[in-house]
C-alpha cells in the first residue's frame, strides 16, 4: 500500500488543482449500518446454506428447538403388527393410470395431423400456382414463335454459343410396318450422311 | 480502527468448521467499509452498494476455501469488489440498452439527486468529474486516490501491468482538472 504523502506528491507533478482539492468523503450511509451488515449477512449466507433441521429450528426459534420433538399421541397396543397382515388381505383397488394422459396423447395426435394438413395443402395451393405460372410463360412462348421471322430465329441461334441439343425421337406409337416403308424410301446413302451429321441420334421406342 | 485479526489467522478461522463462521463474520467487519466505498464510488447509490456488497461475501464465503495463499487477502477481496461492481454496471446497461456514456450520465444525475449534493462544493465536483471517466480510469482513479493502493496492488486486482496503470491515473487525473477547471 502507497502512504498518503506519496499519493499526494505523484499527485501534485500530474495535476497541482486535484491535488489541493479537499479529501473530504461525500456519500453518507444509513445510521448503524456497518454494525448490522455482519450480522445480516451472516443470516443471509445461512439462508443459502443447505441447514441441518436442527440447526435451521435453532435459528428460527430456539424455543421451540428446545422443546422434546417426541409426538404425544398414542396407538392401540400391537396396532404395526397387526397392520401389515390387514394390508396383505385386502384386494388392492386397481388404478387406471393412463385414462387422462392417453386422452391427452389423442388431442396431441389430432393437433399434429390438423397443423400437418394445413401446411400440405398450403404448400400443394402453393405449388399449382407456380405450376400455372410456367404454364402460362410456356404458352406465351408457343404463342410468340410463329409470329418471329426466320431472320430473327437465325440471328438468335447465330448470337447463341451453346449448341442446340437434338432431343431424341420417340417414335411412341409408330407402326413397325409404317416405319419399314419410311425406311424403304431412304438410301442407304442419305442413310449414311444423316447419321454423319448427327453422331448423337439415337432412336427410342423402336418396338 | 478497531484491531482484527490478521489475514492469516482469519483464513486459519474459516477453514475450521467448528470457528467458520465467526472467522467469517470477522473477515466481513475487517473488509466491509473499505470494499464498501469502493463499490459505492462505482454505482454510487447506497441500495445498489449495499446489494453489490452482499454479493461480495456471499462469493468471499463459497470461495475462500479455495483461496490461494500466494495471494494478498486484501487484493483477493478487492478484485471481487470490483468485478461485482462492473457486472452490475453492465447489467443496468443491459436492463436499459444503453452505452457506458449513457449509464455515466444516470450516475452523475444520482449524484445530482443525493440529497447532500452541494455544486458549489469541490468535493462534489470531484465526484461529477470521476463519474465523467472512463470505466478502467475511473477504478485506478478511486484505488489510487482513496484506497492508497500501490500499482503493484493495482496491477493484482486489476490485472493489467503497472505501466498502464500509471498511463490511465495520469488520464484519469487530467481529466478531473480538466472538468474542475471548465465547470
Amino acid at each position: 500500500m502507497s502512504t498518503r504523502k506519496d499519493i499526494s506528491s505523484e499527485l501534485s507533478d500530474i495535476s497541482k488543482t486535484v491535488a489541493e482539492l479537499p479529501f473530504k468523503p461525500v456519500f453518507t450511509v444509513p445510521d448503524g449500518y456497518f454494525d448490522e451488515f455482519p450480522l445480516k449477512m451472516m443470516e443471509k449466507i445461512r439462508e443459502t446454506e443447505d441447514l441441518d433441521v436442527d440447526s435451521e429450528l435453532e435459528m428460527i426459534s430456539p424455543l421451540l428447538a428446545s422443546l422434546n420433538r417426541k409426538t404425544p399421541f398414542t396407538v392401540p397396543e400391537g396396532y404395526f403388527s397387526q397392520l401389515e397382515p390387514q394390508m396383505e388381505q385386502a384386494p388392492a383397488k386397481v388404478v387406471v393410470m393412463h385414462k387422462t394422459s392417453r386422452l391427452r396423447i389423442w388431442w396431441a395426435a389430432a393437433a399434429i395431423t390438423a397443423v400437418l394438413g394445413f401446411f400440405s395443402w398450403f404448400y400443394i395451393i402453393n405449388s399449382n400456382n407456380n405450376s400455372e405460372g410456367l404454364k402460362a410463360v410456356s404458352f406465351s412462348i408457343s404463342a410468340e414463335l410463329p409470329t418471329l421471322s426466320e431472320t430473327e430465329i437465325s440471328s438468335y441461334l447465330e448470337a447463341t454459343p451453346e449448341p442446340i441439343q437434338i432431343e431424341p425421337i420417340s417414335l411412341a406409337g409408330v407402326q413397325e410396318a409404317d416405319l419399314d416403308a419410311i425406311m424403304n424410301e431412304i438410301s442407304e446413302s442419305e442413310l449414311q450422311q444423316f447419321i454423319n451429321e448427327n453422331p448423337t441420334f439415337q432412336i427410342e421406342n423402336m418396338n | 480502527m478497531a484491531n482484527f485479526p490478521d489475514d492469516n489467522e482469519l483464513l486459519s478461522l474459516f477453514r475450521e468448521s467448528s470457528t467458520k463462521e465467526k472467522g467469517y463474520t470477522l473477515l466481513v467487519k475487517k473488509y466491509q467499509e473499505k470494499l464498501y466505498w469502493h463499490i459505492r464510488r462505482m454505482v454510487v447509490d447506497h441500495e445498489n452498494a449495499n446489494d453489490v456488497l452482499q454479493n461480495v461475501f456471499i462469493k468471499v464465503w463459497k470461495g475462500l476455501d479455495n483461496f490461494r495463499e500466494d495471494a494478498r487477502l486484501y487484493t483477493w477481496l478487492y478484485r471481487i469488489a470490483t468485478n461485482e461492481s462492473i457486472t452490475f454496471l453492465e447489467q443496468e446497461k443491459k436492463k436499459s440498452s444503453v452505452s457506458y456514456d449513457d449509464v455515466s450520465s444516470a450516475l452523475s444525475e444520482k449524484l445530482v439527486a443525493d440529497k447532500d449534493f452541494d455544486a458549489s462544493k469541490l468535493e462534489w465536483k470531484l465526484q461529477l468529474a470521476i463519474q465523467k471517466l472512463p470505466e478502467k480510469q475511473k477504478i485506478v482513479f478511486s484505488l489510487r486516490y482513496y484506497d492508497e493502493m500501490s500499482y503493484e496492488e493495482m496491477s493484482k486486482v486489476l490485472e493489467t501491468s503497472e505501466g498502464a496503470l500509471k498511463a490511465s491515473y495520469h488520464h484519469a487525473v487530467k481529466k478531473i482538472e480538466d472538468f474542475i477547471l471548465n465547470h
